[in-house]
């Protein structure tokens, strides 16, 4: 674990929070528990080491690999 | 409705020219060359057949489900559930290109402030959107109408500097290899093309409408003429090199030298090349936070924009190690990606609501 990285990002998303929820607070619920579940994963997405493991990107790559034939 | 800002049809073609021209004028020539050879400016004729294809698209559809974006428009027609799905994937698809675009713009910028950590150039430009994308999107048409005077004129300028150093026997021989080449090179160029169907979240807020057409057509009109003129022009100057060079148009700017005073003018190709990422990028932003919005049915769309813009700056590192890696994403998998979501999807829709649509009136009839 990379403790500077956890720290880091914790610290980013209690400001996302604290900047955003005086006007959120008047929005329904349904508003804030959209936004409060994209802060918890976008900051546990953080934690990982994102650009040595495989993503959506790297689907993407290898479902369009047999198009690249015809490029070739 | 989730956004009450107004924005002309003139303006919608301000935001879409740089969103198509940012990308192809850095990668443009050597990516059409590859194939195409000194055939490359043909190329670009065949690529906006799907600019066109998509551009009709998103019109029909808009005239059929007024005021709906895609997002909307899926639902209307393939009902609920398929509705959400295809929802789901263009979200997702949005958000992926746009940390991918932001990656070759940080990558870009990398190559001048080579000591800057790649997370720092994308998280400064995906927060200098942000505020441009909490505005809305009459925010947004504004700043691009601003930008685009210093979007287009540099690079006319840049195009009078060249002028004495340009070789034009490098075209011939013309046609050496017959057509397929020129066609088979367009393969990347028309995903550039296809972005025109963004239109489809511009349109539901445009305030004249019937002139969105002719805009769309005008703006890929341009984006062609642009395009070829750039094929040209980097041909004219450095021939079969074109294909070895990466950022062919920076290239070229740093060759210029007009009576020892204009000189290495690469910064300037940075500086315009920003100001075209800053509209691209914030225009996908937009696109998919207003998105996910109104695929969640919330209330408003402001509060999303931050954790979005977080999301977007992790997807611009996942699974995208290293520069090679973006370049083969760019030629393989990125043009693919663009026509199924931009052209086929769409238009697969068009033909679902247009059958849907007769069947109700032959029923109509029968009943009546």
């Amino acid at each position: 674990m990379r403790w500077g990285v956890v720290l880091s990002m914790t610290v980013l998303a209690v400001v996302l929070i604290g900047y955003e929820w005086p006007r959120l607070k008047k929005q329904p619920r349904k508003d804030k528990l959209v936004f409060l579940s994209l802060i918890l994963i976008a900051w546990t997405l953080s934690l990982f080491d994102l650009p040595n493991i495989p993503g959506p990107t790297t689907m993407v790559q290898t479902l369009f690999k047999p198009f690249a034939i015809l490029l070739e | 409705m989730l956004e009450k800002g107004k924005i002309t049809a003139t303006q919608s073609g301000m935001i879409l020219y740089p969103i198509i021209m940012s990308t192809a004028m850095i990668a443009g020539p050597s990516l059409m060359m590859k194939h195409a050879m000194q055939d490359m400016w043909i190329t670009p004729i065949w690529a906006s057949c799907s600019g066109f294809l998509a551009l009709f698209i998103a019109k029909q559809l808009n005239q059929r489900y007024v005021n709906m974006t895609i997002i909307e428009q899926s639902q209307q027609i393939a009902g609920t559930f398929w509705g959400k799905g295809i929802g789901f994937f263009y979200v997702l698809l949005f958000l992926q290109i746009n940390g991918f675009i932001v990656r070759e713009y940080a990558e870009f910028i990398a190559l001048f402030l080579n000591g800057t950590p790649l997370s720092i150039v994308s998280s400064a430009l995906v927060l200098v959107s942000a505020f441009a994308v909490r505005g809305g999107v009459e925010v947004i048409a504004r700043s691009a109408q601003i930008f685009f005077p210093f979007f287009v004129v540099p690079f006319l300028i840049m195009i009078l500097l060249i002028l004495k150093d340009l070789e034009p026997q490098n075209i011939l021989p013309i046609l050496d290899n017959g057509l397929l080449p020129t066609i088979r090179a367009a393969v990347i160029p028309q995903g550039w093309f296809s972005e025109v169907f963004l239109l489809s979240f511009l349109l539901p807020y445009m305030s004249d409408r019937t002139n969105a057409k002719k805009a769309g057509v005008v703006t890929i009109l341009a984006c062609l003429v642009t395009m070829i003129v750039s094929n040209l022009i980097t041909l004219f100057v450095f021939g079969d090199v074109t294909m070895t060079l990466l950022f062919p148009i920076m290239d070229m700017a740093r060759y210029i030298s007009v009576a020892d005073f204009f000189e290495n003018l690469e910064s300037g190709v940075m500086a315009v090349w920003v100001v075209g990422a800053f509209v691209k990028v914030t225009l996908f932003y937009y696109v998919t936070v207003l998105g996910t919005a109104q695929w969640l049915n919330l209330s408003n769309f402001r509060p999303i924009v931050l954790p979005v813009g977080w999301l977007t700056i992790l997807f611009c590192f996942w699974g995208i190690p290293d520069f090679s890696t973006v370049g083969e994403i760019n030629s393989f998998a990125i043009p693919f990606l663009l026509m199924i979501f931009f052209v086929f999807i769409p238009g697969s829709l068009l033909l679902l609501s247009t059958l849907t649509e007769k069947r109700n009136r032959t029923k109509g009839v029968d009943t009546g």
